[in-house]
């Protein structure tokens, strides 16, 4: 049966787009309660920039040969040595109360020119990186499919084992602080976690696929619920139905897979918004 | 329980100075006009506020909090009984909610809020709801003193009422403490045993009628 299972030609891509679908919403869901949705946006995108500088300075003798023949590896290197860092400055910035969203959006925007920049220079490694900006479900290996299940799994469940704590640091700061809980400490772990996930998600799957599975699902889901249960509940369902739908979509039309689980999420978005006004009205 | 001693107060420059001491038992309802310096104050008993130089804070005991309103438009759908059961969760261990923590929720939820709507999204509930949802968040912590920030804004006079009459058995059933700040004539002068008032930068002990009529001022009443 496991046998069978695994001479199926889609596996591999199917269990990376379920487990994104399934996993990364639980991460976004943080995002969103602690008002960070455009650090869900901007996280991937600067992502991204790290995995090309990692390649480009691989390129230049910088980082071991070793590292450097092996693509995969090389990515994920770069994608956990830029998103870790990004997710916990952008939580000193925003603890320090000052414009979050003006600087985010001019750093998401920076990274993006920079990575283009970067990979009109023409690093090594340059099919690859144009693979992981359309989304890269497709060509998932073994190694890569291990590498994120156990980095964003044990993640998420981390996330889960404490997510009272959680809820509570990041929808209330206040209350929590005058309650004896040390905030700082909380909120920083739940973004080392973030970063740990979008890092590993961005050099696995690309960054369209992990912004369009990182806080979209959980946007939409709040749309459609009222509690803080179910609202976990159907941002997974969503990002897991977006992520496979979407993944069927680019196997179906033969269009790069970071664009079309993209594209589904946000019909389902715009599905759920029009649903929402409708019930106001 | 909370002792201020030469606190200077205030947010980027200096609103007030003050020497406060709160014991158990004590119900003290702070008064002023806006802008006097009450929240900040209530902020600094929190510690939310840091005091300037020279100044002590001593606080023991747990502390409780009741927010203004604002503070409950949540990103994420929350029910009541989700948010108190979180609040909850802040005075004990982060992994579990205690069978005896659970009990005292379920008190606190049977006496401040009606079965009705304990299970309803918080975005749906009326601010004199939202008000009793803040105050058994609070109260499931069981702190030892309650600092409430404006409870009567914006709140109707039955929840008013209901309000005051929890926070009145709180402190006198339990003998717990209970700041209280506002600046409206409101329900929980029959409670009070404390009565001050912020003004010109100075925190001033006053009788319940001067607390009242200055009050009232404030509010723009003829005097």
């Amino acid at each position: 049966m496991l046998e069978a299972l695994l001479d199926f030609p889609f596996w591999r891509p199917i269990c990376a787009a379920l487990s994104l679908g399934l996993l990364l919403p639980i991460f976004g869901r943080n995002l969103v309660l602690g008002r960070c949705v455009l650090l869900g946006l901007a996280a991937p995108q600067i992502t991204m920039l790290g995995i090309v500088v990692a390649f480009n300075l691989a390129a230049m003798q910088w980082i071991g040969l070793q590292i450097f023949q092996d693509e995969g590896k090389l990515a994920i290197l770069g994608g956990l040595a830029a998103g870790i860092p990004t997710l916990l400055l952008a939580g000193r910035l925003g603890a320090s109360q000052r414009l979050v969203e003006p600087v985010l959006l001019c750093v998401y925007l920076g990274a993006g020119s920079a990575t283009n920049l970067l990979l009109a220079a023409g690093p090594v490694g340059e099919p690859y990186l144009r693979d992981l900006l359309q989304g890269r479900l497709l060509l998932v290996s073994e190694g890569a499919l291990l590498a994120l299940l156990t980095f964003v799994g044990a993640g998420a469940g981390i996330c889960l084992f404490f997510q009272r704590r959680l809820l509570l640091v990041l929808s209330d700061p206040e209350y929590a602080q005058i309650t004896g809980i040390k905030v700082a400490r909380w909120k920083q772990a739940q973004l080392l976690l973030g970063g740990m996930a979008t890092g590993m998600a961005v050099a696995v799957a690309g960054p369209t696929v992990t912004f369009a599975l990182l806080v979209l699902p959980a946007l939409t889901s709040a749309m459609l619920t009222k509690s803080l249960n179910a609202h976990l509940y159907v941002s997974c369902l969503l990002g897991a139905v977006g992520a496979l739908g979407g993944f069927a979509l680019s196997l179906w039309r033969d269009w790069p897979s970071g664009d079309c689980v993209t594209g589904t999420v946000c019909v389902i978005y715009a599905a759920a918004l029009s649903y929402a006004r409708r019930k106001e009205c | 329980m909370i002792t201020l001693e030469n606190a200077v107060i205030g947010y980027t420059i200096p609103l007030l100075q003050c020497d406060l001491k709160i014991a158990p038992g004590d119900f003290v309802l702070v008064g002023g006009p806006n802008g006097a310096g009450k929240s900040a104050l209530l902020r600094t008993i929190a510690g939310l506020l840091k005091l300037r130089e020279g100044s002590r804070v001593q606080r023991f005991g747990q502390l409780g909090w009741v927010p203004q309103q604002g503070i409950l438009r949540w990103p994420l759908p929350v029910t009541a009984r989700e948010m108190i059961h979180l609040g909850a969760s802040a005075a004990g261990p982060w992994w579990k909610t205690s069978r005896k923590a659970e009990q005292h929720c379920q008190t606190i939820m049977a006496e401040v809020l009606e079965p009705g709507w304990i299970d309803r999204p918080v975005a749906e509930l009326s601010g004199g709801q939202r008000q009793r949802v803040l105050l058994a968040r609070a109260l499931a912590t069981n702190p030892d003193c309650l600092l409430l920030d404006e409870p009567t804004a914006g709140v109707d006079v039955k929840s008013q009422a209901l309000l005051a009459e929890v926070l009145g058995r709180y402190q006198s059933e339990r003998g717990r403490a209970v700041v209280l700040v506002t600046h409206e004539p409101n329900p929980f002068l029959p409670n009070a045993n404390r009565f001050l008032q912020v003004a010109s930068g100075q925190l001033t002990p006053v009788t319940s009628n001067h607390w009242n009529q200055e009050t009232a001022t404030h509010n723009g009443a003829p005097c």
